[in-house]
């Protein structure tokens, strides 16, 4: 397939704008004209023409197109006269691509390309994989506003990669609080290649850098060292980046985030960032209880949620997995929180950072790359603790000797439970050898991480909003939210609690990806929480609902029970005795409306986030 | 809240296009915070950032002009995606297949908040709402919607931390006021709807049509929905002829429907006087 391009297609000055609009098509009369009208140092309208053969691509402007001899009214948009072209398909875009790429490589200055249909997309996603003043812009009307940033005065780089997510500047900015007066200051060897998009960088320059009056200093660095070195390092309150493996792109924006960064500063002596699983909201809730309970601490969580995730919970830095991959991002999210913290807290053995990944495919479950982070950040001075939650760390062979109602090694689990057990050996094999303290939420953890220290669960004050006495008398209603339900027994709760419902004897609410925050306000509504029978644990959900003094049926181990420092009123149940236990409920209500109460006091005990401040700052020590 | 307060209150306002932003509501949103400071209250708003209608949705930045002094804006980062116009920053399974990568991508967006496009824009906005709340305590939040992710952040910070808020719906989250059919996220949103409507101060209408058909449909909290307009809003008239033909209220569900005494409308002035009379009560 050969092609050619116009003959007489000047060069820009460096600064001067081209504008060029590519289709597939003939333009319409008026994008001819909104073109032509631009504020630009250059206008060229493009389109693609494939001669009969079908291999001969033209770039031609309007004035060469062939002539139109037919009826302006017979001929559609994009047809040419018979015997003067074949019609344009993808499969010309790589030959459309290389005319393209020879036509604006002449430019010195920006050029804004709109390409207006998917020939045109494809084209010019190859141009700008070899040129890197071209901006692609998929409709007229984005690219004259590009155009219009362009002639104010933005850079090429400002406009394709603006100011990333920061909370801390958002606010910073607007003028409230602490100014982001923490400067840092970095030089870059701007004329060095990055590696073309899926492959290696293989020339380059290591730049100098220069500090000035700087709390963290971003330096980027596209020497051709190792891939097993660290894209990210930390040299006391600055970092040093390198391109090295990423894609194009990827170091394009990175490399764009090089220079004089700003933060706000924190003010405490320890500064703690936990992140980045945010399970159940308990990365928010405790970096929360952190700061409101620990004096001279603050606390910030991260979390990466991932793309399918159906409920969001509160976090103090939300991302979602592909923002996460993304090395700027990364890169973003240690500046405005890493940099300052003295200490770490790294949930469910997932990667903080990826140091070790500079690739935008970086995975942000890899227990090896948390692993990394860890060695990275202890090796940086600062204090590391983890912290797992539940099942990422419960091994299901061993679950299912603790308790005989454990849901794994059943017929019906096989799967789920194979699966489990390759988590979870990974897990335990990424943290083999770490000397440093180890938390987890749930009692019951402590038979699987032999050493740790239980940190509670924590839920917000709306949980704890005064409400009325479960249990008065009426029909009860019993309510069972199953993050899981194979992990909470569902296949028995369903069953009897809709067998009860219909016989009159409660009403049932089956309560499935409720929004978590509804969740406390929908709890004052029920008088009974089913919360599991078959984990021997309590969940967050059990201190939501003891929170609200609504009474909990839940399966926990003797072990776990004895746990806790007084006992839990939480009615044990299982699989078992499910019917009995609410027959027991409905007949004894004045009872059990007291046990309900005692719920308040025990969830202010354990779980409103005093207790796991201090077990927390604790543990990260003096 | 107790006592007359009846000035400088700290009022966060969550409108996700505001000026630049040039679309409907943006004028609405310009003249509610003109009246707050002139009532005299302290106004932060909560917006995207500048980047979003610089080069993805475009804007006007002369309307920053009119944004009234001493009025804090924060500006929020959106994700593009999928609107992001330039290709240079598209993943490459967006070019490759745009339709099944779009698809996946609208997929995953409303999976969480039942808003196409502008849902992403929530765990964002919260952190950022509850980073102003911690340096500088909110007294009250209003929201203003489309896009409703707006009022995501109303509820958040009530949720969290007992902050009151009004809604302010210019259309309506749950119908689509051209046919009067519920929108296509409609079994979703109704959930959101319901438990915003029992939370709430105050939701005003612009639309009375709307308004009524709000107060039949959820009696419980009839009490609480105003209508408010400013000058110069078209507002489609009660039982009008919509788009495709079908009547408003004909399209409504006839059972909820019952002839009601004409809505008491206000203008801001006295809406915003209602709203700082029921924090005093």
């Amino acid at each position: 397939m050969t092609s050619t391009a116009p003959a007489t297609a000047p060069a820009t000055s460096a600064g001067e704008v081209w504008l060029v609009h590519l289709s597939s098509a003939p333009p319409e009369p008026d994008t001819v004209a909104r073109v032509e009208s631009a504020d630009v140092a250059r206008s060229t309208i493009l389109t693609v023409v494939v001669g009969q053969d079908d291999s001969t691509i033209q770039l031609l402007e309007p004035k060469d197109l062939p002539p139109q001899d037919m009826p302006a009214g017979d001929l559609s948009p994009g047809e040419l006269p018979p015997g003067e072209s074949a019609e344009v398909g993808v499969r010309h875009a790589k030959a459309t691509a290389a005319a393209l790429t020879g036509i604006l490589a002449s430019a010195s200055g920006p050029v804004v390309l709109a390409a207006v249909d998917r020939v045109a997309h494809l084209a010019s996603w190859d141009v700008v994989q070899e040129l890197d003043r071209v901006v692609v812009v998929d409709t007229l009307d984005a690219a004259l506003r590009v155009v219009a940033m362009l002639q104010a005065g933005a850079a090429i780089d400002e406009v394709l990669h603006p100011p990333g997510f920061s909370v801390g500047l958002s606010v910073a900015d607007a003028g409230i609080g602490r100014p982001a007066d923490a400067e840092v200051l970095v030089t870059v060897d701007s004329e060095s290649p990055v590696a073309v998009e899926g492959e290696a960088l293989v020339t380059a320059h290591v730049e100098t850098l220069v500090t000035v009056d700087s709390d963290s200093l971003v330096t980027v660095d596209k020497g051709p060292d190792s891939l097993n070195a660290p894209w990210l390092t930390f040299r006391d309150q600055d970092l040093e980046i390198r391109t090295l493996g990423m894609s194009r792109s990827a170091a394009r924006a990175v490399t764009a985030r090089a220079g004089l960064r700003r933060r706000v500063v924190e003010d405490a002596p320890r500064r703690l960032v936990l992140g980045p699983a945010n399970y159940a909201g308990q990365g928010g809730a405790w970096a929360r209880a952190v700061r409101e309970h620990a004096p001279g601490w603050t606390a910030r969580n991260m979390h990466v949620i991932p793309p399918h995730a159906i409920l969001i919970f509160d976090a103090d830095l939300p991302l979602n997995s592909v923002e996460w991959a993304d090395p700027a991002t990364r890169l973003d999210l240690a500046v405005e929180l890493v940099v300052g913290a003295t200490d770490i807290v790294i949930e469910a053995m997932r990667p903080l950072l990826a140091v070790m990944d500079g690739s935008d495919a970086a995975g942000s479950w890899d227990p090896r790359r948390a692993r990394e982070d860890v060695d990275a950040l202890r090796a940086s001075g600062r204090n590391v603790a983890l912290l797992f939650h539940g099942s990422e760390v419960r091994r299901p062979r061993l679950h299912a000797r603790l308790t005989p109602w454990s849901p794994f090694y059943q017929e019906q689990t096989q799967v789920l439970t194979a699966n489990l057990e390759r988590t979870t050996d990974r897990v335990h094999e990424a943290l083999v050898d770490f000397d440093g303290p180890i938390l987890v939420s749930t009692p019951d953890l402590l038979d699987h991480v032999p050493g740790a220290v239980w940190v509670p669960g924590v839920v917000g004050p709306a949980s704890f909003l005064p409400t009325a006495p479960a249990l008065t008398g009426r029909r009860p209603i019993v309510a069972h939210a199953p993050s899981s339900s194979w992990l909470k027994g569902s296949e028995w709760v369903d069953p009897v609690l809709q067998r009860m419902d219909k016989e009159g004897l409660l009403t049932y609410r089956r309560l499935q990806n409720l929004p978590p925050i509804m969740m406390p306000s929908l709890l004052r509504e029920v008088d009974v929480v089913v919360d599991q029978v078959n984990l021997g644990n309590p969940g967050v959900l059990a201190a939501q609902a003891m929170a609200a003094g609504r009474l909990v049926l839940a399966h926990l181990t003797e072990p776990v029970r004895r746990r806790f420092p007084e006992p839990p009123p939480v009615v044990e149940t299982t699989p078992e005795n499910i019917e009995q236990v609410l027959l027991s409920v409905i007949e004894n209500q004045e009872h059990y409306s007291a046990v309900a109460a005692r719920g308040v006091e025990f969830a202010r005990t354990f779980h409103d986030g005093l207790m796991s401040a201090r077990v927390m700052t604790e543990a990260l020590g003096p | 809240m107790t006592g007359a307060v009846t000035r400088g209150l700290h009022v966060l306002y969550v409108a996700w296009g505001f000026p630049p932003h040039q679309g409907p509501g943006a004028r609405r949103s310009l003249a509610t915070v003109a009246e707050l400071v002139r009532q005299g209250h302290r106004v932060t708003v909560l917006t995207a950032d500048l980047a979003t209608f610089d080069v993805v949705f475009g804007g006007d930045r002369s309307l920053l002009d009119e944004i009234p002094q001493d009025v804090h804006v924060v500006r929020v980062a959106m994700a593009a995606e999928p609107r992001d116009p330039l290709l240079n920053r598209w993943p490459a399974a967006r070019i490759e297949d745009p339709k099944a990568w779009g698809a996946k991508v609208a997929k995953e967006q409303v999976r969480a908040f039942p808003e196409e496009v502008y849902g992403t824009w929530q765990p964002r906005a919260e952190a950022v709402a509850h980073r102003i709340h911690e340096l500088d305590p909110v007294d009250l939040v209003i929201a203003t919607g489309d896009p409703y992710v707006d009022f995501s952040v109303a509820l958040r910070l009530h949720v969290d931390h007992g902050v009151p808020f009004v809604l302010d719906d210019r259309d309506s989250w749950l119908l689509d006021v051209e046919t009067g059919e519920p929108r296509p996220l409609g079994t979703r949103i109704l959930p959101w709807l319901e438990f915003a409507l029992s939370q709430a101060l105050r939701v005003w209408f612009a639309n009375p049509a709307m308004a009524d058909w709000h107060r039949n449909r959820f009696p419980l909290y009839a009490d609480r929905i105003r209508v408010v307009q400013i000058g110069g809003e078209d507002v489609l008239e009660t039982g009008g002829e919509v788009a495709s033909g079908v009547t408003l209220e004909a399209a409504l569900e006839p059972a909820l429907q019952r002839s009601l005494e004409p809505a008491p409308q206000l203008s801001l002035e006295p809406a915003l006087q209602d709203v700082v009379t029921a924090l005093a009560s």
